[in-house]
């Protein structure tokens, strides 16, 4: 151990007093690697160091309590709470964390005790699935459908989500959990944000590997740190705003809210909808495909506690054009059939209804801004089938 | 394992609560943190080192016996042969086909898919002193396997150095049971590791950008250019060589050890013997204590004495890397120093030696010198000769107005800013730390969140590897 001067508060202040070089050799030539004069931070031998270790403890017990670090810590844990975990934070930016601030934005101008039917899906049911056509074509007040789909959302974001909102739906009686066979794949599980943001300690024990663990478990520790692909593009993005004045700005200014669930999207490039996109997009989805993992049990689980909590549970998959499906077909059946079987698997359990909805009726120019999402045309047709199928037969609202 | 990748952070963590707290098996704790650590860069690394580390272990305790000197010949040669095969077998077939023109094409095959054992260079150097130091008699070999390969696979020094020696490290190992760690120590270790952490991730990795770019344009890189060139680069290898020193100097002050010093601001020295003094530091007596004066040092008389010093720096170029180039590097600074140590003999006249040790001769000297260095430095970087022969050839015949007018030479003249500011931080440490504690210690724990902050924020995610891992 060493001990300081009387004056010092640094550990090598009185080392450089009585630097030596350890290791110099008496022959050797001061060519190469010999003593300097100002050999300032040579550290003592322990020796040394341990017969200081008696005269400074006393002192050093008082002089060091390390109080900027307590502050760093206090404001470090002060972030944590107010900014890093708060989903309010992200919303002022798009993105797929920015979306669960703009979720919670627009649940707040609802009357939860009015909703009683929810959708969980990803952003495929975000665009087909519009609860005020839904309403309109089921009959059903406005304010009784809610879309908690998530542009990206995997079956682990859906049932997060509705943990998330679980206690505030005392009135849930029918949920629409929409499907895709991407939801259930958990081969890059880990690595996605939303992931990372709604994971406790024990889900991320389940994906963690040699290479991963010091990610999540420093992230599940320190939320600042985790999400910091985000908040660097928040603040990439103040900046721009702040030197561009004169261009349409990047932050937002308030988190927007939309009626029934986060705005849906209607438009897409014209080269997503074409065959090599839908290619590009099956490969994404199945190359790798794993089906055992953190997602496929979410689905299990969130179909599971819909049931036993009584609420009446319709498991769909969303009609996607026939180029996307002749796209998976060609490469990824067998893939196809094991999500399948699956979905079906979790439905039987829990006495759900499980149907893959046909594309037939939808024109893929007009019905769809993309290979596998609808366009406002399409989600017309297709919020109300879905309506008429399933809200106003058997809900009996 | 890097040391900023948040595996490692973790890792810290975890083995310093155990380390600190459970003091009774520190040892044990260090033993499988080391393997760990190294464990994680590749099975099979892992286990080539502990068979070599084995084989010195057994040579040095059996080398002593009568009829057993041999082993200390093995001792040697294992090291040293796992080196030449990791490093540098495709340079040696290289060489031989150029030279004979007989092509070895399986063997260049094969030797191509070999994977560089991380750290190897650093580890081999420190079991050959282990193994020459209790040779000379200067050591006394431990006789515990388990303390030696914590000693030898210490983790904060195992990858990049400093390279310690036995008589440094080991009783640092034997009393590490018994040591208690002050909260001082721990946060001057943090305090080190942060200094390298940004100086890393602030300097070093953006100016790898900057520089790649520059010798990507190969021979079409103007004057100019080559200059910017030369200079980023001995900046970025400074700041990311005396990063990775600083972290692992930090880590072992936060374990209770003490490494050597590595870097003293090498860019202001003002010839090469001040140089080596100052750059490398625990490679530079390396050299000179197991080469330089094991071929015969300076007692051989000056013809020898220039010979010594020229072979050990031409080992020393090799070392660092398999390329003719890095021997080219080292024989320059081999010249160098003989040219320095010729000189030397005019300081017999007195108004020389006056001169010499005026103030405005420093300064002159300090900035030929540097420039210098960084010239050599394009030996070290180009991809090959030819390049850095054009290089040299262009920034001889630089325009330096149009130099020191191009805006990136502000850049470069800002970083050698910086350099001398480190060198006035590092040797007052203790004042700033006491003025530094003047400030209320809510605006302290301030700045070290911004601190903190701003390290994420350059870091962006991306991670990207010292250069003298390579080595």
């Amino acid at each position: 151990m060493t001990s300081y001067t009387s004056n010092s508060d640094h550990p090598t202040d009185d080392l450089e007093q009585q630097a030596v070089v350890m290791g110099s050799h008496a022959e050797s030539d001061p060519s190469i690697g010999g003593p300097i004069e100002e050999s300032v931070r040579e550290q003592p031998l322990p020796q040394r160091a341990e017969r200081r270790e008696e005269a400074g403890e006393q002192r050093s017990k008082r002089r060091y309590l390390g109080l900027g670090l307590a502050a760093m810590l206090a404001i470090l844990i002060l972030l944590e709470t107010l900014v890093f975990r708060n989903v309010d934070f992200y919303g002022y930016s798009p993105g797929f964390i920015g979306q669960l601030g703009e979720l919670k934005a627009s649940f707040a101008q609802e009357e939860p005790e009015q909703i009683k039917v929810a959708i969980f899906g990803d952003s495929m049911s975000l665009d087909a699935l519009r609860p005020d056509i839904m309403e309109e074509e089921a009959g059903l007040p406005r304010g009784t459908v809610f879309n908690f789909s998530l542009s990206g959302g995997s079956a682990f974001d859906m049932y997060k989500t509705y943990k998330s909102y679980e206690s505030q739906l005392p009135a849930l009686e029918h949920a629409i959990v929409v499907v895709n066979e991407h939801q259930i794949n958990n081969a890059e599980a880990a690595k996605d944000i939303k992931f990372k943001f709604y994971a406790n300690l024990n889900e991320r024990l389940q994906v963690m590997n040699a290479d991963n663990y010091g990610e999540l478990l420093l992230g599940w520790a320190w939320k600042g740190y985790e999400m910091r692909e985000v908040w660097i593009m928040m603040l990439d993005k103040y900046r721009h705003d702040r030197d561009h004045p004169d261009e349409p700005k990047q932050l937002r200014e308030a988190i927007p809210a939309y009626p029934g669930g986060i705005k849906p999207l209607t438009w897409s490039p014209k080269t997503d909808k074409t065959y090599e996109h839908a290619v590009e997009v099956a490969d994404r989805w199945f190359d790798p495909y794993v089906t055992d993992g953190v997602r496929t049990d979410a689905l299990g689980k969130l179909i599971r506690e819909l049931s036993e909590r009584g609420v009446e549970v319709t498991i769909v998959q969303i009609p996607r054009t026939p180029f996307f499906e002749q796209a998976v077909s060609a490469k990824y059946e067998e893939q196809r059939q094991e999500y399948v079987d699956i979905v079906q698997r979790f439905a039987d359990a829990h006495g759900a209804a499980f149907t893959v909805m046909s594309n037939e009726g939808l024109d893929p120019e007009t019905d769809f801004r993309d290979t596998n999402h609808v366009s406002t045309e399409g989600a017309e047709k297709v919020s109300r089938e879905v309506a008429r199928r399933w809200l106003g037969l058997q809900t009996g609202l | 394992m890097v040391f900023h990748s948040p595996n490692f952070l973790v890792f810290l963590g975890l083995l310093l609560i155990l380390f600190v707290f459970v003091k009774r098996w520190r040892l044990a704790i260090l033993a499988v943190g080391n393997i760990w650590f190294y464990g994680s860069s590749g099975l099979g690394m892992l286990l080539v080192f502990a068979i070599v580390t084995t084989v010195v272990f057994v040579a040095v305790h059996g080398m002593k016996r009568p009829g057993f000197r041999w082993l200390y010949i093995v001792g040697l040669a294992v090291p040293v042969l796992n080196l030449v095969f990791f490093k540098y077998t495709v340079l040696l077939l290289e060489t031989w086909t150029s030279l004979t023109g007989w092509p070895l094409a399986p063997l260049e095959q094969y030797a191509s898919s070999l994977v560089l054992p991380v750290g190897i260079s650093f580890y081999t150097f420190q079991l050959l002193a282990y193994l020459i130091d209790v040779r000379r008699g200067e050591l006394a070999p431990t006789r515990s396997l388990f303390r030696f390969w914590v000693f030898i696979s210490l983790f904060p020094q195992l990858i990049a150095g400093p390279i310690m020696r036995g008589k440094e490290l080991m009783p640092q190992v034997d009393s590490i049971r018994d040591r208690t760690i002050p909260w001082q120590d721990i946060k001057y270790g943090m305090y080190l590791f942060f200094i390298g952490l940004a100086k890393k991730i602030w300097i070093a990795d953006p100016l790898s950008l900057e520089v790649n770019e520059w010798f990507a344009q190969g021979a079409a890189m103007s004057a100019t250019d080559a200059w910017l060139a030369a200079y980023g680069f001995g900046f970025q290898i400074y700041f990311d060589f005396s990063a990775y020193s600083d972290m692992a100097i930090g880590l072992g002050w936060m374990l209770g050890f003490r490494l050597i010093e590595n870097f003293r601001s090498p860019y202001i020295s003002a010839d090469p013997s001040e140089f080596w003094r100052r750059w490398h530091i625990s490679l530079s007596r390396w050299i000179r204590d197991y080469v330089y004066i094991g071929l015969g040092g300076n007692r051989k008389g000056a013809a020898r004495t220039h010979l010594h010093l020229l072979a050990a720096m031409l080992i020393s170029g090799l070392w660092h890397g398999a390329m003719w180039t890095f021997v080219l590097w080292g024989g320059l600074h081999g010249l160098l120093l003989i040219v320095h140590k010729l000189t030397l003999k005019l300081n017999r006249w007195q108004w020389i030696a006056s001169i010499r040790s005026s103030f405005l001769y420093r300064i002159a000297a300090v900035a030929v010198f540097f420039h210098i260095v960084t010239w050599t430095w394009v030996f070290f970087r180009a991809q090959d000769f030819g390049l850095a022969i054009e290089m040299t050839q262009k920034m001889l015949t630089v325009n330096w107005l149009e130099l020191w007018q191009a805006p990136l030479f502000l850049l470069m003249a800002g970083l050698y800013g910086l350099h001398v500011l480190e060198y006035g931080l590092r040797t007052k440490e203790g004042w700033f730390s006491r003025v530094w504690h003047w400030v209320p210690f809510p605006i302290r724990g301030g700045v070290y969140t911004a601190f903190v902050f701003a390290i994420l924020y350059m870091l962006r995610g991306e991670t990207y590897d010292f250069i003298y891992f390579q080595f």
